[in-house]
């Protein structure tokens, strides 16, 4: 191969190695910003929805805090008024009395007696 | 309740960057086709970092695939990552994922073997690069827990106004006037194509119980729920506790107690 021939070839190798080198380059800047992508985005669904959930259907809706304080408060309420109900029956009813003691057992004779022996 | 998982947060950030790459081999796809350069960017390296950002994304869907499989809270099996619409979860937007990872897989291969398959049948296979991008939104907007977070729907925004613009102004744009009424039909096409996704997402996945209506198991609807109750819920909870405590329990806080718990 003549020298004339041979520098353009050489030309044409380092031509190729340098692109090489760039699109080495910008691979790598694109695939590290990824991967720090994939880290916040990571990150942020952590954040957003710290359990794992099915999103949409956790998502408050507006009327979603009413109804669970309305369902709250009519237990609440009810929970009251069976304790006032119990509070004031106990308090209208008379106790009742306290069992009747039963009669003492008789007590044994003496044996001598029972069989009135002398 | 089912317990935070790590790998559930993972394969969410993994699929998001994994749209988000795609996005970018298929806008550096048409700045190829169309032989797009610019000062600092070279014409010459359009095409390789297609190709190199191309086998990133099948890394990333990768990671997002076996993470996805083994967080063990969507139940998915190996089966359900190879063939589309079975699954349990989520069964149609699922699908439209494994539709979209089996088209990168296959233009990956193909484009491996082109030296073998000849320019005609590589450039045809090449094709479904322009569907995959869509099925793969659209996976992302039905099946993503995050569909309905301000960075995801930043996400979906950069990703669809990147391709419309590159598809309109890139791919319609080079060669105009050529075929002119086709061109302007594309874009036309591809208008409306936009306004229909973002109708949809505001009917869809943006509107209440999209959960229940894309096919997630009611077990998994029931067994979620969000990690801590808010601060009202709490003293009620609380104070609904004490009052059944209260009553008729000897010790019991009783209504007076809970009344004061609630005005406090």
């Amino acid at each position: 191969m003549t020298e004339a021939a041979r520098v353009p070839l050489v030309s044409a190798a380092r031509r190729k190695r340098e692109h090489d080198r760039l699109a080495r380059r910008a691979t790598t800047a694109a695939l590290s910003l990824a991967i720090c992508l994939t880290g916040l985005f990571t990150g942020f669904a952590a954040i957003s929805r710290p359990a794992t959930s099915e999103g949409t259907e956790l998502t408050l809706q507006p009327g979603d805090a009413e109804s669970a304080l309305t369902k709250a408060l009519s237990d609440y309420r009810a929970a009251a008024a069976a304790h006032d109900a119990m509070t004031a029956s106990n308090a209208t009813q008379p106790k009742p009395l306290a069992p009747a003691r039963t009669a003492p057992a008789p007590v044994a004779s003496h044996p001598a007696a029972v069989s009135g022996g002398s | 309740m089912t317990q935070p998982s790590p790998l559930w947060f993972a394969t969410r950030g993994a699929g998001t960057v994994s749209l988000l790459l795609l996005t970018a081999v298929v806008v550096l796809g048409i700045a190829t086709t169309t032989r797009r350069q610019s000062g600092p960017w070279p014409r010459f390296l359009t095409p390789r970092v297609h190709g190199n950002l191309a086998l990133g994304t099948l890394a990333f869907l990768a990671i997002h695939i076996a993470t996805a499989i083994l967080d063990p809270f969507a139940h998915l099996r190996w089966r359900d990552a190879l063939v589309p619409f079975g699954a349990a979860y989520r069964p149609l937007w699922l699908g439209l994922g494994v539709l979209a990872a089996e088209g990168l897989a296959a233009l990956a291969i193909t484009s491996w073997l082109r030296p073998r398959l000849g320019y005609r049948s590589w450039r045809a296979v090449h094709w479904i690069a322009y569907a995959c991008w869509p099925l793969g939104l659209l996976h992302g907007a039905g099946t993503g827990s995050d569909v309905r977070s301000a960075w995801f729907e930043a996400v979906d925004a950069i990703c669809v106004g990147s391709v419309f613009a590159a598809v309109v102004a890139w791919r319609l744009g080079h060669g105009w006037p050529r075929a002119a009424s086709f061109r302007t039909m594309a874009a036309i096409g591809s208008g409306v194509g936009v306004i229909v996704f973002v109708v949809w997402m505001l009917n869809g996945p943006l509107a209440p119980g999209w959960a229940r209506a894309a096919g997630t198991p009611a077990e998994l609807l029931h067994s979620s729920g969000p990690s801590s109750p808010s601060p009202t819920h709490g003293a009620f909870d609380k104070a609904l506790k004490k009052s059944s405590r209260g009553i008729g329990a000897p010790g019991g806080a009783g209504p007076d107690a809970v009344r004061r718990d609630l005005a406090g």
